[in-house]
Order: C-alpha cells, then structure tokens, then sequence
C-alpha cells in the first residue's frame, strides 16, 4: 500500500453520522449475484472456505442510498466509484481480489478510512496490516489485482471510504 | 512482540489432525457466561473481559477452545522449566477473537504465542498496533507487556490453529 497524502478536509462530519444512524446494504447477502466470471471465482473461493453467499459480513453505502455524493480526492480520471463500508464490532470481508480491477483499464484502487485507526480496526493488503492511521489518510493499492480483506474486532464501528478509477 | 525461535521439530503432525477433528469449547457461548449483575461471574471479571461480552454478547461462538483437558495428548515446551497452562485456538474462516487484555493474573507471569501453521493471508494476529505474518510454523513469540491488548481473525480460507502457552511467575 502507497500512502498518497492526507485528505481529511473532503469529509463532511454529517457522512459518518449518516453513515452511523442507519442500515446499509447488507452483504453479501443483498449484493449483486455473480455476473461476471471473476466475480463468480471469488464467490467460489470463499463458498468452498466455509463463508455464506446469504450472510452479512458488512454493510455498503453508494450514491443510492446515501444523501450526498464524494468527489474525487485526488485522483482525476475518466472514472471514478466510490463506495463507503461500514462494519460494525464483528463484521468482515474475507480476502479477496476485486473483480472490476481485473477488466477495466488502467484500473486504480484507493482506501480512505473516514475515522481514526482505532484498535481491532483491521485492513489486510497481502502481508500488511495498516494501522494508525487518521481519518482522511488516503492509500492507493500498488497492484489493484493485489489480495485483501477486513474485518472490525474492536469496540467502535469502522467506516472506510473505497474508491476506483480507471480510463 | 519478542521472537523467540523456532520449535517446529518439536510439534508433533498428529496434533494438527487431532485439533482439527475436535471440536472443543465454542467460545463465548459454550461457557454459558452471565453478565447479569448478580450472576458472580460479573463481577470476576475484568473489565476488559466484561466490554467485550457487553459489546459482542455471550450466546454466540466466535471461536473454538481447546484446552489440555480436552486434548488426548499433553505438550512439554522445551523453552520453558516453569510451571504452565496452555490452550489452542481454533479459527475457522470468519471467526475471530476481539480485542481484549487477558487480566491481571497474567500479570506476573509470560505470554507465549505459536501458530501450528505457516501463515496464510488472512490469518491475523493483532497485538497493540502491530501484527505478525509471514511466520511460519513452530515459530515462537513472547508478548513483551503480559496486558497487552490483542486480538486474532481468521479471514482467509483454511483454519487457523495457535498454540497458547502461559506461565504464572511461580516455580
């Protein structure tokens, strides 16, 4: 993982209330099905390790379910996704690679947790667990194909920002 | 985290199939543990303890216990002459172990921690800010504060077995 700089100033405090006073999207369980052969090798990898297709590890947060909209931090391509995770003392998502990144161009993956590193507060990139650090700080996947996962095994809810671009 | 060395000579492959075929005590719930205030267990706990079953409830299994009362075989760590107790964790994908201090009868006494396997991605160990990968099996770590906090998952896509051992600072 690249540390890319510091953009704390781009969230708005009213984000994590939001975020925190209602349900997101539960997941996997509410997801999209697999529709893409990628898609459908990650969900068969982690099917064949015990995890549910029909549980909730986590809860997403996008522009459909969301009141307000997040621009770019720092990135400025063709495309750009974004999407917000939330999970709660307890929650996961298994490693994985992201499918998209596979057959999009150019694709470029970022992090950018909303809150300050808490203990429990766990993201794994391949061999590396990123700890301490602030709400705002931005990292940028070296390999957008790379292995990762998370998971929240401490007291307070972890919310992190996910984006995408690519040409 | 203090490294210690490595003892994978000194574990034996029929511990593996043996934890593996066992199911052990389904921790918290199997331990049928009551918050309620005046249940005793309460208040023998510390208050580490009692946040995080505040937090996650008891009722549930994060992960699988499986202590040398439990196990048709005894270990005799060639690291240590004192008196121990040890106990090894079971994680299976999606379980874990929050956060905790293991309290204050550790206090005096030392933490040791050894996977029974090579790493593999998503098997993570937390202690304070830090943790450990890439180890491989048999590797030996001291916790260097006994009270540190810590806490496992297992988010990858086989088991997770951690021998435990703990010494009390008596001879």
């Amino acid at each position: 993982m690249k540390f890319v700089g510091n953009y704390k100033e781009i969230i708005d405090p009213k984000w994590i209330d939001e975020i925190l006073s209602k349900d997101g999207m539960f997941r996997p369980r509410d997801g999209k099905k697999p529709d893409t052969p990628e898609m459908e090798k990650e969900y068969e990898t982690a099917r064949r390790a015990g995890y549910s297709d029909t549980g909730t590890y986590f809860q997403m947060f996008d522009k459909t379910n969301v009141s307000f909209d997040v621009r770019p931090p720092c990135e400025n391509s063709a495309h750009f996704h974004w999407w917000i995770i939330k999970m709660m003392p307890g929650d996961f998502m298994p490693m994985h690679r992201d499918p998209h990144t596979s057959y999009e161009k150019n694709s470029r993956r970022f992090w950018m947790s909303l809150k300050d590193w808490e203990r429990g507060h766990i993201f794994a990139y391949e061999d590396q667990i990123i700890t301490n650090y602030k709400a705002g700080d931005v990292y940028m996947y070296e390999n957008a194909q790379a292995l990762h996962g998370a998971a929240n095994i401490g007291l307070t809810p972890r919310i992190v920002l996910q984006f995408s671009t690519h040409d | 985290m203090k490294y210690i060395g490595n003892y994978k000579d000194w574990i034996n492959s029929s511990w593996i199939e043996i934890i593996l075929s066992m199911k052990g005590f389904g921790a918290p719930k199997d331990f049928n543990i009551s918050l309620d205030i005046d249940s005793g267990q309460r208040s023998k706990m510390h208050e580490s303890e009692r946040k995080v079953y505040e937090i996650y409830g008891t009722d549930k299994i994060f992960f699988h216990l499986l202590e040398s009362n439990c196990l048709n075989f005894q270990i005799d760590p060639p690291w240590l002459s004192e008196k121990f107790d040890w106990w090894i964790t079971k994680m299976y994908p999606g379980q874990f172990i929050p956060i905790h201090s293991d309290g204050p009868k550790h206090l005096k006494g030392k933490r040791y921690w050894m996977p029974l396997q090579d790493w593999e991605p998503g098997h993570i160990f937390i202690y304070e800010n830090i943790s450990v990968s890439r180890y491989n099996a048999g590797d030996l770590w001291e916790y260097e504060n006994s009270l540190a906090v810590h806490g496992a998952i297992n988010i990858g896509h086989n088991p997770r077995l951690i021998l435990q051992v703990s010494t009390f600072g008596e001879s």
